[in-house]
């Protein structure tokens, strides 16, 4: 398995692999979104990641302002970064 | 060699001499007129060399055919003119050797030593003449003499005459024996004494008939019949001739010398004029201090009065052409002086006149030019001037143009410079916000990853992509 690629339990309980792009702490909320791909297509997916105790979950973002914080994350970070990686 | 032949000969050398004497006066001149700024030039010098050089050579020959001469033609002045043609060839062959001696040391002590005899020379020169006229003029009496004595003729006089240049004393004074000669038949002279006219018709007689004339009269006959008896007997001649023809003057000389001869001097060869008369004074003298004279000496004393009057009109003859020749010389030399001088005079009127036209017309010529000139130059200071009013002008809207230019460009400049401040600022602004977007919000994926590898991944419902995500908040907005 490849550095960045992580299994995880979905909702039906199956095994899926995601390629972490990245993970971005926001330094005002404390909140980390990461930044994914699955099934080895290009769609990106945009989570909000929770740690707890060792389990980490992945949860759907459904706040709107928080989608906008999203995308300019995407855009300014992980595109820049995406784009130093390569 | 007879007398008449020898005459010719020397006529001829005193002719060459004569000409020679004309080309050297005009070497003469011309080597004067050569000699600027007191020196001679190298050229002239050559030619001086060669001209005194070929008139020492004519002076030799001239020298050596008088030689021939001086026991038949001599003269009190012969050593004098011999000594004088010495000295000009003594002279000239000394200015010879110091031209050689110039032309090869250029020594400024002989140019005017050269200088100094070439001055000399002209007084030698002049010696020399003197001496040749002098010398002339004793020849002219020789010649006189024995053409009397019919020793040459008026043909050998004629032809000697015709060989000498006319300028040339020798040439008028053989000129004047011959028109004596021709006045020998002039009817006054003939008729001076009727007396000579007998003789002179016995000689006539004499020749005609070929009989033998008495030589001599016999002195001793001093009686008064005796001198009549021959008087008549002549007349009685004269008479039987019924038309008596006048004796010529030849005719009466030649009786005068028939009836002289021995009775006085005949070396007239050694004689000048003035001797032969006081010969014939002092003859004369003597046969009229006698209180009686014989028939003979009468006649002898009618004669020598004849031959004083014949000589004396010769010699005032040859004073009086010399005297009018000198003064005749003198009037033309002097009408030629003034003649020269007048036309010196109109040369240089209408020379003046000329320079006067020239200069006038020189003046107008480059009046002409110079205002031309000034014309063009005109034309080009205003062609000059239209070019920098001209440029001037260009550089006034250059200056302009460039001034504008530079203004746009300066606002060009400054549009671009807020543009870029704008710019800036938003990239400022930008970066800024970035900045601040950064420091909001940082990558912890490495360590995240890490811990997510070593716990479990749940993932509580079903993610949706971004794209579906920003659509639904676009619809639901």
């Amino acid at each position: 398995m490849m550095d960045d690629q992580l299994i995880v339990k979905n909702s039906e309980g199956k095994d899926e692999v995601i390629n972490v792009i990245d993970i971005i702490l926001d330094n005002e909320t404390g909140k980390r979104y990461i930044f994914y791909t699955m099934n080895e297509t290009d769609d990106i997916y945009a989570s909000i990641l929770v740690e707890q105790e060792n389990n980490f979950i992945i949860e759907a973002i459904s706040n709107d302002e928080e989608y906008a914080l999203v995308e300019e994350i995407l855009r300014n970070q992980i595109v820049i970064d995406g784009g130093s990686d390569e | 060699m007879n007398s008449g032949i020898q005459l010719k000969e020397m006529s001829l050398a005193f002719n060459n001499l004569f000409k020679s004497n004309k080309v050297f006066a005009e070497v003469q001149y011309m080597l004067n007129e050569s000699k600027q700024n007191n020196a001679f030039s190298k050229d002239t010098l050559y030619t001086m060399r060669a001209e005194y050089q070929r008139r020492i050579n004519e002076l030799e020959k001239f020298e050596r055919e008088l030689d021939k001469f001086e026991k038949f033609m001599p003269s009190s002045n012969f050593k004098q003119l011999k000594e004088a043609l010495a000295n000009q060839r003594g002279h000239l062959s000394k200015m010879c050797v110091s031209i050689s001696s110039f032309i090869e040391l250029e020594n400024l002590e002989i140019m005017e030593s050269l200088i100094s005899n070439f001055e000399e020379q002209a007084l030698i020169g002049d010696a020399l003449n003197k001496e040749l006229s002098d010398f002339n003029r004793d020849l002219g009496f020789n010649l006189f003499f024995r053409a009397m004595r019919n020793e040459i003729t008026l043909v050998d006089l004629r032809l000697m005459a015709a060989a000498f240049e006319p300028d040339s004393e020798l040439f008028t004074n053989i000129n004047n024996i011959i028109s004596y000669i021709e006045l020998r038949d002039n009817e006054k002279l003939a008729t001076y004494d009727p007396t000579l006219t007998n003789y002179a018709e016995d000689e006539q007689k004499k020749d005609k008939k070929e009989v033998p004339v008495p030589e001599v009269v016999p002195e001793e006959k001093t009686d008064t019949q005796e001198q009549t008896a021959t008087v008549s007997a002549v007349s009685a001649v004269q008479d039987v001739q019924q038309a008596p023809k006048e004796p010529t003057l030849q005719e009466k000389l030649d009786a005068i010398k028939f009836k002289t001869k021995g009775s006085i001097n005949q070396d007239v060869q050694n004689l000048t004029v003035e001797d032969a008369l006081a010969t014939i004074a002092k003859d004369i003298a003597i046969l009229e201090a006698k209180e009686k004279l014989s028939v003979s000496e009468k006649f002898k004393l009618s004669q020598l009065k004849e031959k004083q009057v014949l000589f004396q009109a010769y010699y005032e003859n040859i004073e009086n052409q010399e005297v009018s020749k000198g003064e005749t010389k003198r009037d033309a030399k002097l009408a030629k002086t003034i003649e020269a001088i007048s036309a010196k005079q109109q040369q240089i009127a209408a020379a003046k006149t000329q320079g006067e036209q020239y200069e006038s017309k020189v003046l107008r010529f480059l009046s002409a030019r110079y205002q031309k000139k000034l014309k063009d130059q005109l034309v080009t200071l205003r062609f000059k001037k239209g070019k920098l009013t001209s440029m001037q002008k260009m550089s006034s809207v250059a200056r302009f143009d460039k001034q504008s230019k530079k203004m746009a460009r300066q606002a060009r400049i400054k549009g671009t410079i807020r543009q870029l401040k704008t710019f800036r600022d938003s990239i400022v602004a930008e970066i800024n916000a970035m900045e601040s977007d950064f420091q909001r919000f940082s990558s912890v994926k490495p360590e995240t990853v890490e811990r997510m590898r070593q716990g479990n991944i749940v993932m509580l419902e079903q993610p949706i992509t971004l794209e579906e995500a920003t659509a639904t908040h676009e619809m639901v907005a």
